[in-house]
């Protein structure tokens, strides 16, 4: 709604005007921030229509808390928020996602233009099994493999976010990881074949 | 010998498993290039030797590839707040304390709304409610009875003035009098009555005329028709009662002579409806009419309060239970859209 021209102001200005009750600011925020804040969500939850919903309440609630941000990051302060209100939405239906993961289609891209049927075909099934994999993740090692390797976040960021230690955030990171791959490994044609990976299967 | 050699490979091969674990921990942090350099040679130098560890690394690096690659998808729309949808401060959630509180206090209500209709339809009030003032009172008056007429008259007095007034009939003073003493006290010594029938039975046999005179207390209607002449008092208001003095049950006596029917059962002649004169058979001493109008009367009193207080209780449980769901159905919408 907002001129284009205005959106250079920096991150900082935009807080302290978000501060003063300015939602027109703090949309501008939003504008840089709701798609990394909605895959979050969505990788987090699984299931598109309550990622949106994480992601509305996450900016209300940054709003209308935005007095309590100081200083830092202020993508690790909205991650945050985000993770808080993904891990209550979990708590409050007690359901893994992977049971609503139906609207999945909606999880993943559209073919591009490059790309052939067969190749989004591929694409889409492995994106459906990493998203299913992640599901039966438990919350904080979910947490850990999403921000970092899904979302990109240095280890420092993600600890930042999760409010633990930078050990803490690799021991989880590592388990989550390793889970992932055994998931993985389970489904023919994902993870290539591999040396003794029929002795190894039961361990 | 080859015991020995066997616990020794063992014990080897536990080592190597355990620095095969050792390592596998470390493959996530390699990937990521953040092992220091001392762990990092350590662990090069085990997979180049380990295929087993090598595999783990691929898979592990194949996987953290595919999480990578994950696609990045568009918003479907925007977050971007409405002005008006800030502005106004939502309403605070309801807390779970006062949530909880309802609940409880809902459970308490129907648990004590449950417990006066249980009592009602059993009749434990019968027994219990009314009791609290009716034993006690009941010695007392007993005792008073038994022991002093004088006191007995100045006493009733009291419940006389709730008697209709329009029953004006002189004879009044005495069975109120005495009925309210008897229902009284019959509480506490339920086996009393047939005790006292065969008494009774006996005093009859000897004075048919105490029994006829019970049995005219006994119906009202009656009394009111045979009374009048024989107490002689001259029609003295219920309330005035003292003039009639004496005991309660012996005063009666003398009135029912119109009627002198020698045997107890014929007492029920007059009467159109013998079935009441069983009941006032074991009236003759001091202590006659078990089940008399009062008796009753004392009962539906207290059976209207308790009824209302469980009519009130059921309202209350009811609102209660209402309110409870609601705010449990709105907290439970309430987690999932705001």
């Amino acid at each position: 709604m907002s001129p284009p021209g205005r959106t250079t102001e920096p991150e900082e200005v935009l807080v302290a005007r978000s501060r003063d009750g300015d939602v027109d600011a703090f949309n501008r925020i939003v504008d840089m921030y709701q798609r990394p804040m909605y895959n979050l969500a969505l990788r987090m939850l699984g299931d598109a229509p309550a990622a949106e919903d994480a992601t509305q309440d996450a900016f209300i609630s940054a709003f209308r808390n935005i007095g309590r941000f100081k200083d830092g990051s202020l993508k690790s302060w909205l991650f945050t928020i985000a993770a808080n209100r993904c891990r209550d939405m979990l708590r409050a239906r007690s359901v893994r996602p992977a049971e609503s993961l139906d609207s999945e289609e909606t999880t993943l891209d559209p073919p591009s233009r490059t790309e052939s049927p067969e190749d989004y075909a591929v694409r889409r099934e492995m994106g459906r099994s990493i998203q299913q994999a992640l599901a039966t993740l438990p919350h904080d090692q979910r947490l850990a493999v999403v921000l970092i390797d899904v979302q990109g976040l240095a280890y420092e960021e993600a600890a930042e976010v999760m409010g633990i230690n930078v050990g803490t955030v690799k021991s989880r990171l590592s388990r989550g990881r390793g889970r992932v791959r055994d998931l993985l490994r389970e489904k023919p044609g994902i993870l290539p074949a591999r040396y003794g990976s029929q002795d190894r299967e039961r361990d | 010998m080859g015991a020995r050699t066997e616990s020794v490979i063992e014990l080897l091969k536990r080592l190597f498993d355990r620095g095969h674990g050792r390592f596998l921990g470390m493959l996530s942090d390699f990937i990521d290039g953040e092992l220091d350099p001392g762990a990092r040679a350590a662990l090069e130098e085990h997979l180049a030797a380990c295929p087993a560890c090598s595999e783990e690394l691929e898979s592990l690096r194949a996987t953290v590839l595919m999480l990578r690659r994950m696609p990045e998808v568009e918003a479907p729309r925007s977050f971007r707040l409405a002005p008006t949808s800030v502005a106004e401060t939502p309403p605070p959630p309801e807390k779970p304390v006062f949530l909880w509180a309802m609940r409880v206090s809902t459970a308490v209500a129907v648990v004590a709304f449950t417990v006066m209709v249980a009592g009602n339809v059993s009749g434990l009030w019968e027994g219990g409610g009314l009791s609290e003032e009716g034993p006690a009172a009941s010695a007392f008056d007993a005792e008073m009875a038994s022991d002093s007429p004088d006191f007995i008259a100045t006493s009733t007095p009291a419940p006389m003035m709730e008697e209709p007034e329009g029953m004006m009939a002189p004879e009044p003073d005495v069975p109120p009098r005495s009925t309210p003493v008897m229902e009284r006290a019959a509480p506490e010594t339920t086996t009393v009555p047939e005790a006292m029938m065969d008494e009774a039975e006996e005093a009859a046999a000897d004075e048919p005329t105490l029994d006829a005179a019970a049995a005219m207390a006994e119906d009202d209607s009656l009394v009111a028709d045979v009374v009048p002449e024989p107490t002689g008092t001259p029609v003295p208001a219920p309330t005035t009662a003292p003039t009639p003095t004496p005991m309660p049950a012996p005063t009666t006596a003398p009135t029912p002579t119109p009627i002198p029917t020698p045997t107890p059962r014929p007492t029920a002649t007059p009467a159109p409806e013998p079935t009441l004169t069983p009941t006032a058979v074991p009236t003759p001493e001091a202590t006659p009419l078990p089940w008399t109008s009062t008796d009753i009367e004392v009962d539906d009193e207290g059976r209207d309060v308790i009824t209302g207080l469980t009519i009130g209780l059921g309202i209350l449980a009811g609102a209660l239970g209402i309110g409870t769901i609601y705010l449990t159905l709105r907290r439970r919408r309430g987690v999932g859209s705001s």
